[in-house]
């Protein structure tokens, strides 16, 4: 008896264990955008309870109250996001003022140089910053599509979403906010990826798109093993 | 090129490979005048540390005469005879800003192998595993140095090829090791290992006003080397019964004031532990023999500091709980070369320090397989083999 009624405790909370764990370890994305919700919620509770202590920081150094525009924008995207696609949220700090951070990424030749050797990026010709993408795949295939800005804040933010007819649909956004002063600004990236993107699993992809631009603004080159000399038959290359 | 490439555990072989070319504007092409044999490594020769490819070339410390620079190289020119230390680095990021140099955030485009393992990458480096970058390295008749005129140190007209050689690793490495303890007039200084970063630890504790130094290790020709061209005072391990025991005896019972551990996960020992420690290595349970980290935990003074010089993987024999209750402070990196590289040489320009006592043996870069077997087994006293390609 007394087993039996220890075991029916044990799998009771078992169960109630389960289902947190459940909840907590659903899409990577969901968490992320429970953690950066949870922190709006806190934030919005200390405003609330001390609404001086938040506008003292937000006036020169971190922005505490753009977490909560995040976590807006992050419930808005997941809602739109195409339905086969994995959503991202990274960020990089950069020793580059926020004005020359969104020039640079707007520029299609920052683009290519980032997504060599991967495609090329060309100014589309219709407005709206609109970029043409040249993607091509490991099996000699080829993806073409444009992007096009929705929203833009010089300085502060830029969202885009891919062209209607594009054959992969994605959207995404770019945050720049300051952190301390001697280290830069943080650059917040959120990307829908289509999971027809090959091979490369996109948390990978969204860290590597981040890396290479903070070394282009930082030291106006990618660190590269282009034509590294070795022994393999491949030599030209790597 | 001629180069000295990595094929396996174990087996090294010099071939001809593709010459280095610029790729980045501010890359430079160097032709390699001397480059060295140095402990680490051993690591991934002997198959410890991962990612390696077949067909690498190997090699991270040398010095040599510039050839060729890229559009936007401004202050290193061609016919520039300079050191380069180790460690790729780009001056711009807030890490080498700070002189924090092998933390630098740009140079490593393998960046995504190592987040897993660290946390965060670290600097790309010459010659080593993929994780570091996959650069060539510098066993090789040429080598492409990217970020030039921040890592391309001008050699001063006194200093020799085989002094400002070892200003690329072994120095930095020992005087950083040094700088660490935060030596104050009177100190003992207790450093475990007399390879290349060893004796230069030694010699670099000196150098920032140590009183005494105090030297372990098993081989009769390096324990020598560390009284008569140091003058520190040694300890054979393999002679006492306990090292720890000793060294607070020597120190009055209270142990020295730092301890720098210049030995590494391929530790020798021993004892029980060390048996442990072989035993989980060879069923690649862990990859770190830890016999002289714990010696110098155990040794040094309440209160004081441990130095880590020497390169680990993973461990689990690494008591936290004797770092905690002595108080120790524990300072550690990789070689922030670039910080040290320009004093290192004013060193040796006024011959306050001579590098080149470890240069024992030197063969061709077509000798450079046999060179590394001498250096490995420590075989006729040597403790760096170089390399003329």
């Amino acid at each position: 008896m007394e087993i039996a009624k220890r075991q029916d405790q044990e799998s009771a909370r078992r169960t109630i264990v389960d289902r947190v764990k459940q909840q907590l370890t659903t899409q990577r994305g969901d968490r992320i955008a429970r953690i950066v919700g949870a922190t709006a919620l806190g934030v919005g509770a200390v405003h609330l309870l001390a609404p001086g202590m938040l506008s003292r920081r937000s006036s020169g150094g971190l922005r505490l109250l753009g977490i909560a525009e995040i976590a807006g924008g992050v419930a808005l995207m997941r809602a739109r996001a195409a339905a086969r696609a994995k959503y991202v949220q990274r960020s990089i700090t950069i020793g580059a003022p926020a004005e020359m951070l969104y020039t640079r990424w707007r520029d299609p030749q920052v683009m290519t140089q980032i997504m060599q050797p991967l495609g090329s990026v060309t100014r589309d010709g219709s407005g709206d910053g609109a970029l043409r993408w040249h993607v091509s795949g490991p099996l000699g295939q080829s993806i073409e599509w444009v992007t096009r800005n929705v929203e833009e804040e010089p300085g502060r933010r830029l969202r885009w979403t891919t062209d209607d007819g594009a054959p992969v649909a994605s959207e995404g956004s770019i945050e720049f906010r300051q952190d301390r002063p001697d280290v830069g600004m943080i650059v917040t990236m959120h990307v829908a990826i289509p999971t027809v993107v090959p091979q490369i699993l996109p948390e990978l992809l969204i860290a590597k798109v981040l890396r290479r631009f903070k070394s282009l603004v930082e030291t106006a080159e990618i660190p590269t093993l282009k034509n590294n000399p070795s022994a393999r038959a491949s030599a030209i290359g790597h | 090129m001629r180069a000295l490439c990595w094929n396996g555990v174990n087996t090294l072989s010099v071939e001809t490979v593709p010459d280095p070319v610029i790729v980045n504007p501010h890359d430079a092409i160097m032709r390699v005048i001397l480059t060295t044999t140095c402990g680490s490594d051993l690591h991934f020769i002997d198959g410890y540390i991962p990612t390696m490819r077949k067909g690498d070339v190997i090699g991270h410390e040398f010095m040599g005469e510039v050839v060729e620079v890229g559009r936007d190289v401004k202050r290193v020119k061609k016919g520039d005879r300079v050191v380069v230390p180790s460690f790729i680095c780009c001056g711009n990021c807030w890490y080498c800003k700070n002189d924090l140099w092998s933390l630098c955030d740009n140079t490593n485009p393998n960046a995504e192998i190592q987040e897993p393992l660290l946390g965060y990458p670290t600097a790309g480096i010459y010659g080593y595993t993929h994780a570091f970058g996959g650069y060539a390295g510098s066993h090789a008749q040429y080598v492409r140095v990217p970020h030039a005129d921040q890592d391309c140190f001008a050699i001063p007209d006194g200093v020799r090829d085989e002094q400002a050689l070892f200003c690329s690793d072994a120095a930095p490495t020992g005087y950083m090791g040094a700088d660490f303890c935060d030596i104050k007039p009177g100190d003992t200084v207790a450093v475990w290992g007399c390879g290349g970063v060893g004796l230069m630890a030694q010699r670099s504790a000196f150098l920032l006003g140590a009183e005494r130094v105090i030297a372990i290790d098993r081989l009769p020709e390096r324990l020598q080397m560390a009284r008569d061209q140091i003058g520190s005072e040694t300890i054979d391990y393999t002679a006492v019964d306990s090292v720890v025991d000793v060294l607070k005896e020597m120190t009055g019972g209270r142990g020295p004031d730092a301890c720098i551990d210049a030995v590494g996960m391929e530790a020798h020992g021993v004892g029980v532990q060390y048996a442990y420690d072989r035993v989980k290595q060879a069923l690649h349970l862990h990859t770190d023999r830890g016999e002289a980290l714990r010696q110098a935990m155990m040794a040094c003074r309440k209160g004081g500091t441990l130095s880590i010089l020497g390169v680990y993987g993973v461990m689990d024999k690494f008591p936290v709980g004797v770092l905690m209750n002595k108080g120790l402070t524990v300072r550690t990196a990789q070689q922030h070369g670039q910080k040290y590289v320009r004093r290192l040489l004013e060193h040796v320009a006024k011959g306050e320090l001579d590098p080149s006592i470890l240069a024992t043996h030197r063969f061709s870069l077509e000798d450079a397989p046999r060179g590394y077997d001498m250096f490995k087994h420590k075989t006729d006293g040597c403790v760096r083999a170089v390399f003329a390609p």
